[in-house]
C-alpha cells in the first residue's frame, strides 16, 4: 500500500479539482475553495484517481473545509499506518505534495490560532510559517501536511486557504487539523466516538499489536515514532 | 279532625304521585347529566387522540430533521403546526384543565421554537451551516429540540394521567401506564375548572344522583 495512501485526489468528470487528506476509512476531507460555490451547493458525484465515487456530505467556507464520503463497498482495504498527530509550537512539517517541484516546509507558529471568528462559529486552525514567500498561497491548500521526521507519516492538518481576502503573497499558512475537522462535523462522522476509537487504537499500538486504523497521537518533535513491527 | 275514607285514598294517592314524580324527575336529572358528562369525556378522548397524533407527528419530524439535517417543505409543516396549534389549545380548553392546555401550548410553542431555530440554522447557507455543535445556531436547534422533548413528555404525562388515572405511589408515566392502573369511568368533578391531575389524586365527592 502506498505509503501517501492518506492523501486523495478528486476529480469532477475526468479533471482533477482538487486533493484532499483521508481522516478514516470513509471520509475525507479537502478545501471547500478548491471545490468552488457552485460545486458545494450541487455537490455533483466526484472520483478518486482509482475511480471511488466520493460524495461531499457538508462544505464550510469559514473553515474552508468539506467533507467527503467515500463510498467504498467493502473493496478497499484499510489505510496502511497512517497517525494523526497534535502539532507543536516550533515543529517542522512538510505538505505532502506542492504545486512546485521543490517540497514546501516550514515550520509550527502557532498550534492553535484564531482562523475564524464569526457569530455562531469559531475555527482554530494551525499558524504555520513556510521556509519561503509564497506568491499564491491558495494555491498550495488542499495538501495535508505532516512531520518531517517521522515514517510512516504523521498527519498533523491539512492546508486551508490564507485568512487575508484576496490572499496576498505571504510566507504565512494555515492548516486544519483532523481534531478541528472531526469538531467541526461531529453529528456527521461521530467525532468524539472516532477520537475515541483512534486513541483506543493507540493503546493496542503500544502494545504492540499493530494498528490497521488511523489512529491519535500526542507526538514530540524529539521522538521518532515507533513502527508497529517494532513492539514496545 | 276526622278524615273519611275518601279523603284518606285522596292523600295518599297525590303523595303516591308526588313520590313517583319527584323519582322519575331525580331519575331523568341524572341521567341527562350522565349522558352530558359522556358527551364530554368522548369530546375530550376525541381532543386527546388529536393530540397524541399530531404530537406524534411532529416527534418524528423532530427525529428526522435531528438525524438527516433536512426537513422537507417547512412552509407547509409550520402553517400546519400553526393551524393544530390554535385548533387543539382551543379544544383543550373547552373540554379539559387549565394544567394540560398551559402544558399544550408550551409542547407547541416548543414545535415553533425548533421549527424557527432550525430554518434560522439552514438559512446560512449550504456552504456556511454545519450539523455540529461548533455551529451555533445548529447547537441552538439541538438545545430547542430537546427543550420541545421536556415539553411533550410533561404534556403527555398530564395527559395520561387525566386519561387513566394516577395510583397513589404510582410510578410515573409512561413507565406505569399498564401497569395495573385502572381505567376511571366517569369524568364526575374534573371538569375544566378542576386540576387534572393532581385532583385525580384527591378522594371524590360521591355522586349524588
Amino acid at each position: 500500500m502506498a505509503q501517501d495512501d492518506h492523501l486523495i485526489e478528486l476529480y469532477l468528470a475526468g479533471k482533477r479539482i482538487a486533493s484532499g487528506l483521508r481522516i478514516a476509512r470513509p471520509f475525507a476531507l479537502t478545501t471547500a475553495h478548491a471545490l468552488g460555490p457552485d460545486v458545494l451547493t450541487t455537490k455533483p458525484l466526484l472520483h478518486l484517481r482509482d475511480g471511488t465515487p466520493a460524495q461531499i456530505l457538508w462544505g464550510n467556507t469559514p473553515s474552508d473545509l468539506a467533507l467527503l464520503r467515500l463510498e467504498l463497498n467493502g473493496t478497499t482495504g484499510p489505510l496502511a499506518t497512517t497517525t494523526y498527530g497534535e502539532a507543536q509550537q516550533g515543529q517542522a512539517w512538510r505538505a505532502t505534495v506542492s504545486v512546485d517541484p521543490k517540497p514546501l516546509t516550514g515550520s509550527v507558529v502557532e498550534p492553535d490560532a484564531v482562523y475564524h471568528d464569526g457569530p455562531h462559529l469559531t475555527v482554530k486552525a494551525l499558524r504555520l510559517r513556510c521556509e519561503r514567500v509564497l506568491r499564491d498561497p491558495a494555491a498550495y491548500a488542499g495538501s495535508p501536511i505532516e512531520e518531517t521526521r517521522q515514517d510512516p507519516p504523521v498527519v498533523l492538518g491539512l492546508l486551508v486557504k490564507p485568512r487575508d481576502t484576496p490572499p496576498r503573497e505571504s510566507d504565512e499558512a494555515f492548516a486544519i487539523s483532523v481534531a478541528e475537522a472531526l469538531r467541526l462535523f461531529d453529528d456527521v462522522t461521530g467525532g468524539r466516538k472516532a477520537e475515541k476509537r483512534t486513541r483506543a487504537n493507540q493503546v493496542l499500538h503500544d502494545r504492540g499489536y499493530g494498528s490497521v486504523r488511523p489512529r491519535w497521537t500526542r507526538t514530540d518533535p524529539n521522538r521518532r515514532t515507533r513502527r508497529p513491527s517494532e513492539g514496545n | 279532625m276526622h278524615i273519611t275514607p275518601a279523603e284518606a285514598a285522596i292523600i295518599g294517592t297525590s303523595l303516591g304521585a308526588t313520590a313517583t314524580l319527584s323519582a322519575a324527575w331525580i331519575t331523568q336529572r341524572a341521567t341527562s347529566r350522565r349522558e352530558r358528562e359522556r358527551r364530554l369525556w368522548d369530546r375530550r378522548v376525541a381532543t386527546y387522540d388529536d393530540l397524541m397524533s399530531t404530537l406524534h407527528t411532529y416527534a418524528q419530524l423532530r427525529a428526522h430533521t435531528r438525524r438527516s439535517f433536512d426537513l422537507p417543505e417547512l412552509e407547509g409543516v409550520r402553517s400546519e403546526a400553526l393551524h393544530s396549534a390554535a385548533t387543539l389549545a382551543a379544544r383543550i380548553e373547552l373540554y379539559s384543565s387549565e394544567p394540560l392546555r398551559e402544558a399544550c401550548e408550551r409542547s407547541f410553542d416548543g414545535v415553533q421554537r425548533w421549527l424557527l431555530a432550525w430554518e434560522e440554522w439552514h438559512e446560512q447557507g449550504p456552504a456556511v451551516r454545519l450539523p455540529s455543535q461548533a455551529d451555533g445556531l445548529w447547537k441552538k436547534f439541538t438545545r430547542r429540540v430537546e427543550e420541545a422533548e421536556r415539553a411533550d413528555s410533561e404534556l403527555l404525562e398530564l395527559l395520561l394521567a387525566d386519561v387513566h388515572g394516577t395510583r397513589r405511589g404510582a410510578r410515573r408515566f409512561p413507565k406505569g401506564r399498564n401497569r395495573g392502573i385502572s381505567l376511571r369511568k366517569t369524568t364526575s368533578g374534573s371538569s375544566a375548572s378542576r386540576r387534572t391531575a393532581p385532583g385525580k389524586n384527591a378522594p371524590r365527592k360521591p355522586d349524588h344522583d
